[in-house]
């Protein structure tokens, strides 16, 4: 990219900072978006020089100036947000649409969920003890940049000895409005000791046009708390996304993350965990399934900071057409986190010729007594296997199915929700099989 | 049922069979007998069309049609049925699913409705029981994690479930214990009759103890060289293959 162009975006989003420096946000969220605006600037946009971002050009995200605030809309008709429900009666469900958390606050007594600006107000001390806590700057450049800039998102606090029985259902819908314009979320989550709960995140677009989301969700699981994370990405052909969730994890607690890409055209998702106490543990699972010429990056982090935590990691992805893929998972054990138990896998299935699939599992290892593992393959179906089905009596375009649908349902099988795993596979067979 | 003329057939470019003549009838039992690397499997490959095996001459006519001409799954529809000399295993799909999914696909051939799904977990936990092969197994994934013998006993469940016309079954028999190897042979008796024929390749006269044939041929060099009834299994295994044909 040329060094003109990058002063100019900068500046357009300088421009957008500078208006919320004089808002009526309290001081202290001043001087935290000023402090994070500093480091994206000094940071710059990455390029492919920067290691994390070598394989994904922000090329063609870069050619688009995304205006901040989208235009006032009305809630989509019921009907056309019927097909991203998730069977409403399972699940308590809330929609953002375009960047704007539609139910003002809900509290049903296992938990509050609100949106940022109603929480500043009501939580204020919460957010300012927490805000930060879990998330990198340095390292994440759009987190830098969310939380310079970020005036939407949700709040959602679970809070001590609650077991949420009801999975927390949030439909991200964008519009026609959301039409050449960024909606920045910036999300937190705190669940408190001993409580448990289950969030979907759900990304959609109804009218696939050209529009930017930049996501951070940020969870803070305090002692022996449980998370179960998903993420579905089902956003259109134009549609950019870039978003993570970055949590922290103390002593006992249970984070599970799923992540599953049913369609989109260009996403960088980071997924980043630090289990700052001992006997954490956290499992990541992810599905990708892309086409056409969509591109998809998922980075994983986990950091294993204390003793005697677990990870475990499967990625699989399927790629069509001239689509493309990164999954970069990486884990640290710390000096002194022994007993440390960790094992990643990231494996690729190629449907064609021309899509590329980039892997690259990394272990960084400062202690002793630590068990790690970590694998990646990349390959086609297995023709024996086709030719096996085949002789059985099912047709060519069956077997590949049912080939496609083993590869796929060994990360589906380790998601602990139904609900979320039939409605992806629901999904992923539409897409998939067209 | 099924006659083969002439076929010559190369894999790699190399020819392997080299003028094959074979006349399967109706309610037959055929055994092929022969020394290692002598085509047997490029035979049973050749007959359920697999990729990379090259008909350079010859036909072969099934039930009144070109075999050559029609896809794998058509064949395996119509009624020929291959037991694999090394079953492939398929992480992921279930043994029940894909041969329900396998029964249906020749039923609509045939325009017949699909199965119900309580006749067909009856029928399959029968023929299960019948081959001695743990109820368990129907819901693994295809020979994953399956003993040899296992892996070939699954093989003659399929073959039960589909009643092929035409089973061809490639040493199945190799690799069994007595036991395993009566319980296999009792299956395949099981699906004999009038219009069903049956083509076994095997090392051992041992599994024709149980299997009887009706006729018995050698195949050596890609050519069947001498004929017979089920003595000349008899005879092969006394003699071995040297000699036998010149
Ligand atoms: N897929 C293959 N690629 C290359 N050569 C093959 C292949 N299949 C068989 N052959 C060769 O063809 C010949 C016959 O093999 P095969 O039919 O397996 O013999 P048999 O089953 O009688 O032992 C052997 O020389 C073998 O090496
Ligand atoms: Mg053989």
């Amino acid at each position: 990219m040329s060094e003109l162009n990058e002063q100019n975006l900068i500046a357009h989003y300088a421009s957008q900072h500078q208006h919320l420096l004089t808002s009526a946000e309290p001081d202290w969220l001043k001087f935290y978006r000023a402090k994070a605006f500093e480091t994206f600037t000094e940071n710059g946009i990455p390029t492919t020089a920067v290691e994390a971002w070598k394989y994904t050009q922000l090329r063609t995200w870069h050619k688009n100036k995304f205006h901040q605030h989208p235009k006032h809309a009305q809630l989509p008709e019921l009907y056309e947000l019927q097909l991203f429900s998730m069977l409403d009666e399972h699940c308590q469900e809330v929609i953002v649409l375009d960047g704007v958390l539609q139910t003002k606050i809900s509290d049903n007594n296992a938990m509050q969920i609100m949106d940022f600006k109603h929480a500043l107000k009501t939580e204020e001390p919460l957010l300012q003890s927490y805000l930060g806590q879990a998330v990198n700057h340095d390292e994440h450049p759009f987190v830098s940049l969310c939380d310079a800039l970020a005036e939407q998102g949700i709040v959602v606090i679970v809070p001590e000895n609650i077991v949420v029985d009801k999975p927390l259902h949030i439909l991200y819908v964008s519009s026609k409005n959301s039409e050449n314009c960024v909606n920045h979320l910036r999300n937190l989550i705190i669940v408190g000791k001993h409580s448990k709960v289950e969030i979907i995140e759900h990304f959609v677009d109804l009218h696939d046009v050209t529009y930017f989301t930049n996501h951070v969700t940020e969870v803070i699981l305090e002692e022996n708390a449980s998370l179960s994370h998903y993420k579905l990405e089902q956003e259109g052909n134009k549609s950019f996304h870039i978003g993570g969730i970055h949590v922290k994890q103390n002593r006992g607690s249970d984070f599970c993350s799923n992540a599953v890409t049913i369609s989109g055209h260009f996403s960088r998702h980071d997924i980043a965990t630090t289990m700052v106490e001992e006997s954490a543990n956290c499992t990541l699972n992810g599905l990708y399934f892309t086409h056409n010429q969509q591109h998809v990056d998922y980075h994983t982090t986990i950091h294993h900071d204390a003793p005697h935590c677990h990870s475990s990691s499967v990625y699989k992805g399927i790629l069509t057409d001239k689509s493309s893929s990164v999954f970069n998972g990486k884990v640290v054990v710390k000096h002194g986190a022994q007993k440390t138990a960790s094992k990643q896998e990231n494996h690729n299935l190629l449907l064609s010729e021309s899509c590329e699939a980039n892997s690259k599992p990394e272990l960084e290892i400062y202690t002793d007594d630590v068990k790690c593992a970590h694998g990646a393959t990349t390959g086609q179906l297995d023709e024996e296997a086709l030719f096996f089905l085949q002789s059985r009596g099912l047709a060519l375009s069956k077997a590949r199915r049912m080939l496609i649908r083993a590869f796929a349902n060994d990360v589906f099988n380790q998601m602990p929700s139904s609900i979320v795993r039939d409605y992806c596979q629901r999904y992923l067979e539409m897409a998939a099989y067209e | 049922m099924l006659n083969i003329e002439n076929l010559h057939a190369s894999v790699d470019g190399k020819s392997i069979l080299k003028g094959l003549n074979l006349n399967i009838k109706p309610g037959e039992i055929h055994a092929i007998m022969g020394p290692n690397g002598a085509g047997k499997s490029t035979l049973a490959n050749v007959l359920s069309g697999r990729d990379g095996y090259e008909v350079t001459q010859g036909s072969i006519n099934f039930k009144g049609q070109s075999l050559l001409d029609m896809n794998i799954d058509i064949r395996a529809r119509e009624g020929l049925f291959l037991a694999f000399q090394y079953p492939v295993e398929i992480p992921g799909v279930s043994n029940m699913s894909f041969l329900k999914a396998a029964m249906n696909a020749k039923r609509r051939h045939r325009e017949q409705t699909e199965m119900d799904a309580m006749d067909f977990l009856s029928l399959i936990k029968t023929k299960a029981k019948q081959l001695q092969l743990n109820e368990e197994m129907l819901y693994r994934a295809v020979n994953e994690g399956f003993s040899g013998g296992e892996k070939k006993r699954n093989e003659v469940l399929q073959m039960l479930m589909l009643e092929p016309c035409l089973s061809i079954l490639d040493e199945t028999d190799s690799g069994l214990d007595i036991d395993a190897l009566q319980i296999v042979a009792q299956g395949v008796n099981s699906l004999r009759a009038n219009n069903r024929s049956f083509l076994v390749i095997t090392h051992y006269q041992r599994l024709l103890n149980y299997i009887v044939p009706d006729y018995v041929h050698v195949l050596a060099d890609g050519k069947i060289i001498k004929s017979g009834n089920k003595e000349l299994a008899l005879e092969l295994e006394e003699s071995g293959y040297v000699g036998v044909g010149s």
